[in-house]
């Protein structure tokens, strides 16, 4: 399957409102930062193709969520078929870090993956160029606290960006794009992955409906 | 205070909100929610009517689904058509005919065999009604005639041969236009022709009057009507419209331009007249008069009238909004955030000061921080930080005063017209007050303000008086900070009910899970599958789903999608339409606008419809492809509205 010219990898951004999801987005794809993104409802995604390892053609499709934690339960939707999944915090927004670990949780029940155990995650803590006086206060004491008490211990790799000043950027989605690689080869051996429930969710809302109708 | 409660209570109980209060909306909720919305139209404007006679059911009908006379009329079943229209006594057609309703009802004249009102107004909204049965199936006999590919085109070319012949017969019942029509209307379309009816503004009767065997052969095109509707929506009075094609391209313009302006004086001497009138506003000759398009000097009160927030007795209007500006005074009094935000925030809510808010607002307000500073945020206004802070506190105490839903995302963008349209309402009463120097002329205009913000003793407001730019000021150039406390906490409060009013019609979008908006996206796509077979097939064969393009155009009313003027030129329409089109009228309004890109999106894959659909070309639309898709929308609205269970 690795012969295969372009592979189509799903890449899911969570974290909370404000966190800059949209702009790490805009920043890996479009190489631009701006001020004047509006909140994003539902999803956005982007795609952009890179090579990976020199020598593998992947086209990155980038999905980009809504914070608010109203819009959570339209996960399912977004979710299916992800390869990888980008858990963004700010690190100005302490809050932001604590709710980590409830979006990972929230991605595995709605997603649906084949291998909750060990489907690839990475971290973001977005807003490094902000000013050291506003970022939380011992900050990689309460990330590893929280990776290793409730991200399972598992060794998520982290990566501290700066969307504003393009930092990092690029390196955190070469990660996420061979972790997301190596995700899909591991779906692709595995056979594929059929997602009915979601059909079924969808035939649930038409029937009660057209029964609402009906008297 | 207990009074205020009441009439907080009364606000509240208004609509079908029993969701407020429920934590949780299952699908139970959704779905008796669902059937409540499907009764609404009659219970509730059967209540704003304050209906007592059957005239009046009628007049709800007519502004609803037309004009074709309702009532006596019998139903023929299959056997109708055009004489069918003539079974109408004449005297039903007591009132000027709003050009919609007449488009449509010439539309669907094969089909006329209408429902007695009881039918429709009653219980019986859910069935379907038999015309709708007739016209359907007939609509499907059509599209497969064709192939079933691109039925629209189809239907437009067949149509246009079909009237060529009539055109005689056509122009014989409107003596005044057919004779100007006459001259050149040999090669018009079809287009033209309806143009003609809907702009003879008491067409109503001469189409009950007259036979006419062209309105019989109408009935296969569903698209051209629409098409000519939102021309004559655009053009009052409509003769630029007949010379389209016969006329070179520099008079037509010519005329186009002058017919424009005589459209808006027309257009806002009908609504002074309306407005001004009598000592109690006739509201349902205000909803056909603003469905078409509300001028901008009168938009704000009219808005507010169609509403529900300003009475429509004037003698209680004052009154009425001095309590409610007060009661939001006293709403924000109990709040204990603090809004007012010197310096540029940071994200942490450790900004929030005093320690008696408890998490969860600061929770909240955080939210509506981050979100109001990223609201509009290429429009000048929005960046002051004047109009942010009252944006903060709009949403905030609608939030914490409507808990089962809160603050979502989305509906910060939702009072932005509002504060913009009551913002310039203000802007422009100070310049009419300048201008108005002469008794006469003062007089009229001040029978148009809103009332309450004038104040002689406001010192800011005398500043602006003798500003030397207050006559070039406009929302683009004028700074809030200008305003006095007094006139922003009014604004705020009119934006903050008027929201609150809005928002009465989507409960169920905002609550957990957001079920009215699934339900709106499972409505669309039953739509569609019936509007426009093929590209449900497409987009199923991409994988596309519904929400995964349409669940923001549900959440925030198309506002991502279309820029400001034209929203507010939509809403114009959704708060004429009865119930208020936020909600049901919304779900047609978006399968018009998705079934504009239908050509587009069938040449694309699962990736490129949704980026198209993510960032669709709208920059250049103007108000008139506002129209057109309402008036697309309204005709579907007729169609399917009743029918969608025996169709599914």
């Amino acid at each position: 399957m690795s012969g295969r010219k372009k592979t189509l990898l799903k890449v899911i951004i969570l974290g909370d409102s404000g966190v800059g999801k949209t702009s790490l987005m805009q920043q890996f794809v479009n190489n631009k930062f701006s001020h004047q993104y509006k909140a994003t409802i539902g999803a956005d995604f982007l795609t952009k193709e890179i090579t990976i390892d020199s020598n593998k053609q992947v086209t990155l499709q980038i999905w980009d969520t809504a914070g608010q934690e109203r819009f959570q339960s339209l996960g399912v939707a977004f979710y299916r078929g992800a390869d990888c999944c980008v858990l963004c915090y700010d690190v100005t927004n302490e809050k932001s870090l604590n709710n980590l670990t409830s979006w990972k949780d929230e991605f595995l029940v709605q997603s649906n993956v084949s291998n909750p155990q060990d489907f690839p995650f990475i971290i973001i803590g977005n807003k490094i160029d902000v000013d050291d006086s506003k970022k939380i206060p011992s900050l990689q004491k309460k990330l590893q606290n929280i990776t290793n008490n409730q991200l399972g211990g598992l060794n998520y790799p982290v990566f501290e960006t700066s969307a504003k000043d393009a930092i990092n950027v690029e390196s955190a989605f070469e990660v996420i794009a061979k972790m997301a690689l190596q995700q899909e080869e591991l779906n692709d051996a595995n056979g594929n992955d059929v997602s009915d429930d979601y059909n079924d969710a969808i035939n649930i809302h038409l029937e009660s409906e057209s029964s609402g109708c009906a008297c | 205070m207990g009074k205020k409660k009441q009439e907080m209570s009364q606000v509240y109980n208004n609509s079908k909100n029993e969701f407020i209060f429920g934590e949780n909306g299952g699908k139970g909720k959704h779905l008796s929610s669902f059937l409540r919305n499907l009764s609404l139209t009659g219970s509730s404007s059967t209540a704003s009517v304050n209906s007592k006679s059957s005239e009046n059911y009628q007049e709800i009908n007519s502004s609803i689904y037309g004009t074709l006379g309702y009532g006596s009329s019998k139903i023929n079943g299959s056997q109708s058509n055009a004489g069918s229209i003539v079974s109408t006594p004449p005297a039903l057609g007591r009132s000027p005919t709003s050009q919609r309703a007449v488009s449509v009802g010439a539309s669907y004249s094969h089909v006329t065999a209408t429902p007695p009102p009881e039918a429709s107004v009653g219980g019986a909204n859910s069935r379907t009604s038999p015309y709708l049965h007739n016209h359907l199936g007939s609509t499907a006999s059509t599209t497969s005639a064709s192939g079933g590919s691109r039925p629209q085109y189809h239907r437009r070319s067949h149509s246009n041969t079909m009237y060529r012949d009539l055109d005689d017969d056509w122009d014989a019942e409107l003596p005044i236009e057919g004779a100007a029509s006459k001259k050149n209307s040999i090669d018009n379309r079809t287009l033209t022709r309806l143009t003609q009816v809907e702009s003879n503004s008491s067409s109503r009767s001469s189409i009950n009057l007259q036979p006419s065997p062209i309105l019989d052969s109408l009935y296969p095109d569903l698209t051209i009507p629409a098409a000519a509707t939102a021309s004559s929506l655009n053009l009052n009075s409509s003769s630029p419209k007949y010379n389209k094609e016969s006329m070179d391209v520099e008079d037509y313009q010519a005329k186009l331009e002058i017919n424009k302006l005589n459209q808006l004086n027309t257009k806002y001497a009908k609504f002074k007249t309306l407005l001004t009138g009598d000592s109690s506003i006739n509201i349902t000759d205000l909803r056909k008069l603003s469905w078409n398009g509300i001028p901008q000097e009168l938009r704000a009160l009219t808005w507010q009238i169609l509403l529900g927030y300003l009475p429509t007795n004037k003698s209680r209007q004052a009154s009425t909004l001095k309590r409610k500006r007060q009661e939001y005074l006293e709403g924000l009094g109990v709040v204990t955030i603090d809004f007012h935000e010197s310096a540029p925030s940071n994200n942490s809510s450790t900004s929030l000061s005093n320690n008696s808010s408890n998490s969860r607002d600061k929770q909240l307000y955080h939210q509506i921080k981050i979100d109001v500073k990223r609201t509009n945020p290429t429009i000048k206004l929005y960046g002051y930080p004047e109009t942010q802070e009252s944006l903060r506190k709009i949403l905030f105490l609608w939030a914490v005063r409507h808990p089962a839903s809160g603050y979502v995302q989305g509906i910060n963008d939702l009072c932005t017209p509002f504060y913009q349209i009551f913002l310039n309402n203000y802007i422009w009463q100070l310049q009419r007050t300048k201008m108005g120097g002469g008794a006469v002329e003062k007089n009229e205009d001040v029978q148009l303000f809103i009332p309450g913000l004038l104040d002689e003793s406001d010192d800011k407001e005398q500043a602006l008086l003798n500003d030397p730019k207050l006559m070039t000021y406009t929302l683009d150039n004028f700074d809030p900070s200008l305003l006095s406390g007094r006139i922003v906490a009014i604004i705020e409060a009119d934006t903050y009910w008027c929201l609150s009013r809005l928002l009465e019609n989507i409960t169920d979008n905002y609550i957990h899970e957001q079920p009215g908006i699934i339900r709106q996206v499972n409505e669309l796509r039953t739509l569609i599958s019936k509007i426009d077979l093929e590209l449900i097939n497409h987009l199923d064969s991409e994988g596309v789903e519904f929400i995964q393009f349409s669940f923001r155009w549900m959440n925030c009313l198309l506002m991502r999608e279309l820029s400001i003027p034209l929203v507010i030129r939509m809403w114009d329409t959704y708060l004429s339409e009865t119930p208020l089109g936020f909600n049901i009228f919304h779900v047609y309004v978006c399968a018009a606008f998705l079934i504009k890109f239908s050509s587009d999106l069938k040449e694309k894959d699962f990736q490129e419809i949704l980026l198209f659909l993510q960032n669709p070309p709208t920059g250049h639309w103007k108000e008139k492809d506002i129209e057109l898709m309402l008036s697309e929308a309204f005709i579907w609205q007729s169609l399917y509205k009743h029918a969608s269970a025996h169709l599914r």
